[in-house]
């Protein structure tokens, strides 16, 4: 293998890595505090993508507004949902789970209805492409990458450092405790599920120029994003980001390597024997 | 037998009795296609309600079903087995299949057990995909041969050539029946008892000295047997297996129907099974809304009703003794 | 009535069985007489629904035309056509469900479908023992035994060798070449075909690839295949959107070779993904601008209605229209609406019928045992500047040298 190959290998599987990093941390965030198992994350991004092109190719707004709107718009359509859908059904794993594959439908068809059945792209943000020692890789990937680093480091001083950052994460490790610190979890469970759809919807939003998308690119995303989790810890949001980079790499150099079915065989096999081995994934705790 | 039990099992043999008669009336191929593949359904939603007794809920039972028709369809096709042979086999060789798959399951449980039997599931269906011999790869396990044909003595030959749906329809309406009856009848007895203990409280159960693990495997095991036949019948009656018809897909769709119709109660799966099943004849026109149409009703039955809309009439039952008190006294 | 709660499930178990019936028999509405109804059995939702609502849209422009025309005279009444669409979702079992409901509910005698080559499997014995037309979207060849399935469009084995031809004479020092196909029964079907047509061609095949029908990350795949170093990288039956892809990431990963889309691309879709300058020099079969295309007044016309009505050109598209004005001349042949007498109309031998390049026939005999192909021609297009530039079109006496070398006859 000659180091070209293997940087290459090595560049790809850090761009997936951070696509799903960003992605994946709405979905523990959204486990962490309500387990749920949010069978609409995918969706979630789908109509982040739609939306910023809603705002950008549609209405001609500026990227990085549409962008922002869209994590604000899908944000809080993910919050009625919590409140009308998820709210009657805390606490029930699979009733919620169910619930969620409902809202997926539901989502799916909206999109379906409103934006039709094509592929859609939105114009590159940043063209151009990056090479250094042999590699490529386009601007835009690199600013995804670049971006997305900022908001997963902004969510998470947001996390540590504010007041509602706090009360969730009372919340992620003992909902009781927390309820009995004062802390309103009707309040923290539709800002968890806000932010979580804020994040996903802005990883929607961010690959939107990078790939194309049409009303159905969310399931598979939301079983990548569910390994992700499960393999980095369900509550760990460090372990989420170790994951993402994990698969992302195995993606790259098993379908380089190899070929593409035989990656996802590794990521499903890997995500079988940690879960039997060490269930609380890499980074969890019991 | 006291008077409840009566009516129950008189009415259960109306309904069977009606199945049985129902491709004398309903000539239409269409029709009779649409009930084979429901009584199918019924038996894969059923089986998954069978692991939920233990508290569990399994993402690993929709590919079991594909196991137990891709080992149906090669015994078959690659060593030339009669259909009656195959079948069985195929049964017993997914069920040794699910004991691999469940065992390194059994050491999580809740939501663990769900992404850890999707896992292994997704494995073995990526083995289908891999490798194109003897699975046929993605494009599919085409040119499955048919049941061969009965030969009862007196009567005239039973066969399954793709136009006798009646055939095909009675051939998996007994299956049915029959997968139907012993899941019962095992609900029934000691082991569904165990089930309801383990489903409980799985510290309690050991407490009680039950092995939970050893108890759960077996009914892991029986439910996957189960599967496996209605994947040979699909097998056999679609003649083609491709592996993205095994993918989450299908399995949201039975833990949907399970869920939807009550997985407290044994009648629930059938209930979300036919019930969607008809929701979605009502649609063909509008292919587009069907999702929204299944989320919707998703939604609305876990919000009103969450123990599925097999308790629906339970939930009438105050509201119409009411009515029918009200109207008494006029 | 103490018993009564325990039984109620047990109600709703047997209201189940009244349910069932009522919904038989509200199945479907009956046809009016001097109606024709045409099936189209089609993925209209999900993933794969834009290889078929084309399909949907294309035949429904065509049944309006003709209606609106006048009808069909057959035997001196006037009969309307009726399309009735059931949704494939590209699933075996869907579609199987589909075929039936068109064939015993609708009664349908004409079917537009399926899609899926390993679909036609399982439907193909059923339209031929119920005696209904296919007209087969798929793109394998037919068999000797086929009569009543017909080829709706162009197949792998006319596509592919026009393609790697026309590469070779814009190209003429290429030697290597990658292949890159989808993972399922039509791409690997397609793949055997470019295998040895770029055999027969002397290319060497540097590399022999398989992706996700709806693959959108194709840079470890091209991590692997550009340091080989091909000549050209032909994309099979990948679809338009995901291919614009793999155009544009191979532009970024420094690839500068020409793409070839051998089963056909859709120019709006290579610049609105891709962009003019990853697109430039990508050479294609077939065309979804019929309008740019526009070999005959009647293609203008249609191309032009179908955008009008339907906001975007469809790749293959008229290729559809076409299935229906086969029909139709069927019939009017047959004097009969009858799908047995329209077929032997159609398998006259020297048959010819309209299509939007002319007058056409079936053919293909001398390589499969039977005429089940349209002679329809096949354009091949490269993109120059952001613009669709037509090369030239490959007529079907051009096609057959070039289909012997590619099945090695």
């Amino acid at each position: 293998m000659e180091l070209s190959s293997f940087l290459q290998m090595f560049v790809n599987g850090t761009m997936i890595g951070s696509q799903l990093a960003l992605f994946a941390t709405g979905l523990t965030l959204v486990y962490g505090i309500m387990l749920i198992i949010n069978f609409a994350h995918g969706e979630l991004y789908m109509l982040g993508a739609f939306a910023v092109f809603l705002f950008s190719e549609q209405l001609g707004l500026n990227y990085f507004i549409s962008l922002v709107l869209a994590m604000i718009v899908v944000g809080l359509i993910a919050v009625a949902a919590e409140r009308v859908f998820f709210k009657p059904l805390r606490g029930q794993h699979i009733p919620s789970f169910v619930m969620s594959c409902g809202l997926a439908f539901m989502f799916q068809v909206a999109a379906v209805l409103a934006f039709g059945i094509r592929n859609k792209a939105i114009d590159s943000v940043f063209p151009g492409v990056v090479r250094v020692l042999d590699t490529c890789v386009s601007v835009e990937r690199l600013m995804v990458s670049l971006i997305s680093a900022i908001l997963i480091i902004g969510f998470y001083i947001f996390l540590l450092r504010s007041r509602s950052g706090r009360a969730m994460r009372a919340v992620m490790q003992n909902p009781d405790a927390a309820a009995l610190q004062g802390v309103n979890i009707n309040q923290v469970c539709s800002l968890g599920m806000g932010i979580g759809a804020a994040l996903a919807a802005a990883a929607g939003g961010l690959l939107a120029p990078v790939f194309i998308f049409n009303p159905w690119i969310g399931p598979a995303l939301t079983w990548e994003g569910f390994i992700v989790v499960c393999l980095g810890g369900k509550t760990s949001l460090p372990g989420t980001i170790l994951a993402a980079f994990i698969l992302g790499y195995i993606r790259s150099f098993v379908t380089t390597l190899v070929d593409p079915v035989a990656a996802l065989m590794c990521e499903a096999a890997i995500l079988g024997i940690i879960l039997t081995l060490r269930p609380q994934g890499l980074l969890g705790h019991e | 037998m006291n008077r409840s039990n009566w009516i129950k099992w008189s009415g259960l043999a109306a309904v069977t009795i009606i199945l049985f008669l129902m491709p004398v009336f309903i000539k239409n191929p269409y029709w009779m296609l649409v009930l084979t593949l429901m009584w199918i359904h019924i038996i894969v939603a059923e089986s998954f309600r069978y692991i939920v007794t233990t508290g569990e809920y399994s993402f690993g039972h929709v590919p079991l079903m594909g196991m137990g028709g891709y080992a149906s369809a090669l015994l078959m096709m690659k060593l030339g087995f009669s259909f009656w042979l195959a079948m069985p086999l195929a049964v017993l060789a997914t069920a040794l299949i699910s004991v691999l798959i469940y065992y390194p399951c059994l050491r999580t449980t809740g939501t663990f057990f769900f992404f850890a039997s999707f896992a292994f599931g997704e494995v073995m269906r990526l083995c289908w995909v891999r490798f194109r011999d003897p699975f046929g790869g993605s494009g599919g396990l085409g040119n499955i041969p048919r049941p061969d044909t009965i030969h009862i003595p007196g009567l005239p030959p039973v066969d399954f050539t793709f136009l006798s749906h009646a055939s095909y329809y009675y051939l998996i309406l007994v299956f049915m029946l029959l997968s139907l009856l012993v899941m019962y009848l095992l609900e029934r007895s000691r082991l569904g008892a165990i089930a309801a203990a383990i489903k409980e409280s799985k510290v309690l159960a050991s407490f009680v000295g039950i092995r939970v693990w050893r108890y759960e495997m077996i009914i892991f095991v029986i439910a996957s047997a189960f599967a496996a036949l209605g994947g040979s019948l699909y097998a056999h009656f679609t003649t083609i297996l491709v592996p993205v018809e095994f993918y989450w897909g299908l399995g949201i769709y039975v833990c949907v129907w399970a869920v939807v119709g009550g997985t407290g109660h044994f009648a629930g799966p059938i209930v979300g099974t036919v019930i969607f099943g008809l929701t979605r004849e009502f649609l063909r026109p509008f292919p587009q809304l069907v999702p929204l149409i299944y989320g919707l009703i998703l939604a609305a039955t876990l919000a009103f009703l969450p123990e599925g809309l097999i308790s629906l009439p339970q939930k009438i039952l105050p509201w119409a003794e009411k009515v029918i008190a009200r109207v008494k006294e006029r | 009535m103490a018993f009564t709660r325990k039984l109620l499930p047990l109600l709703l178990v047997l209201l189940l069985v009244p349910a069932l019936l009522v919904t038989i028999a509200t199945g479907c509405a009956p046809t009016a007489p001097e109606v024709v109804k045409i099936g189209i059995a089609q993925p209209v939702s999900g993933g794969w629904a834009a290889w078929g609502v084309p399909v949907d849209r294309a035949a429904r422009l065509a049944i309006d035309d003709i209606n609106a025309a006048g009808g069909i005279e057959v035997g001196g009444k006037i009969y309307t056509l009726e399309a009735v669409t059931e949704d494939t979702e590209a699933d075996s079992a869907i579609a199987m469900t589909a075929f039936n409901k068109l064939i015993y509910d609708h009664k349908v005698g004409y079917i537009l479908g399926p899609m899926s080559s390993a679909i036609n499997k399982v439907v193909q014995p059923l339209c031929e023992a119920n005696k209904v037309v296919q007209l087969f979207q798929g793109s394998f060849p037919p068999t000797p035994d086929d009569y009543y399935n017909f080829r709706g469009t162009m197949i792998g084995e006319q596509m592919a060798p026009a393609a790697y031809a026309a590469v070779m004479k814009l190209y003429p020092e290429t030697k290597t070449v990658a292949l890159l196909n989808r993972d399922e029964e039509g791409g690997w079907t397609n793949q055997d075909v470019a295998r040895n047509v770029c055999n027969a061609l002397g290319l060497e095949i540097v590399a022999d690839e398989f992706v996700d029908p709806h693959e959108e990350d194709y840079a470890p795949i091209l991590t692997k295949i550009l340091p080989l170093e091909p000549d050209f990288i032909g994309m099979g039956m990948i679809a338009p959107g995901y291919h614009a892809l793999l155009i544009k990431q191979g532009r970024e990963m420094g690839y500068e070779g020409p793409f070839l889309a051998p089963t056909g691309s859709d120019t709006a879709i290579m610049l609105d993904i891709a962009g003019a300058e990853a697109a430039e020099g990508l050479t294609a079969v077939g065309t979804a601008d019929y309008i740019g295309l526009a070999t005959t007044p009647l293609m203008k016309d249609v191309g032009e209605r179908y955008l009008e009505r339907y906001g975007t050109q469809d790749a293959w598209s008229l290729e559809y229209y076409n299935d229906i004005l086969y029909i139709k001349a069927g019939i009017e042949a047959a004097n009969s609406v009858d799908p047995t007498e329209v077929v032997k109309a159609l398998r006259t031998p020297g048959f010819t019928m309209p299509s939007v390049y002319g007058d056409v026939s079936w053919v293909g005999e001398e390589f499969w045992g039977i005429n089940s192909i349209a002679s329809c021609p096949l354009p091949y297009t490269q993109i120059h500047n952001g613009k669709e530039v037509v090369l030239g079109a490959v007529s079907w006496e051009d096609m057959k040298p070039l289909i012997a070398v590619a099945i090695g006859k």
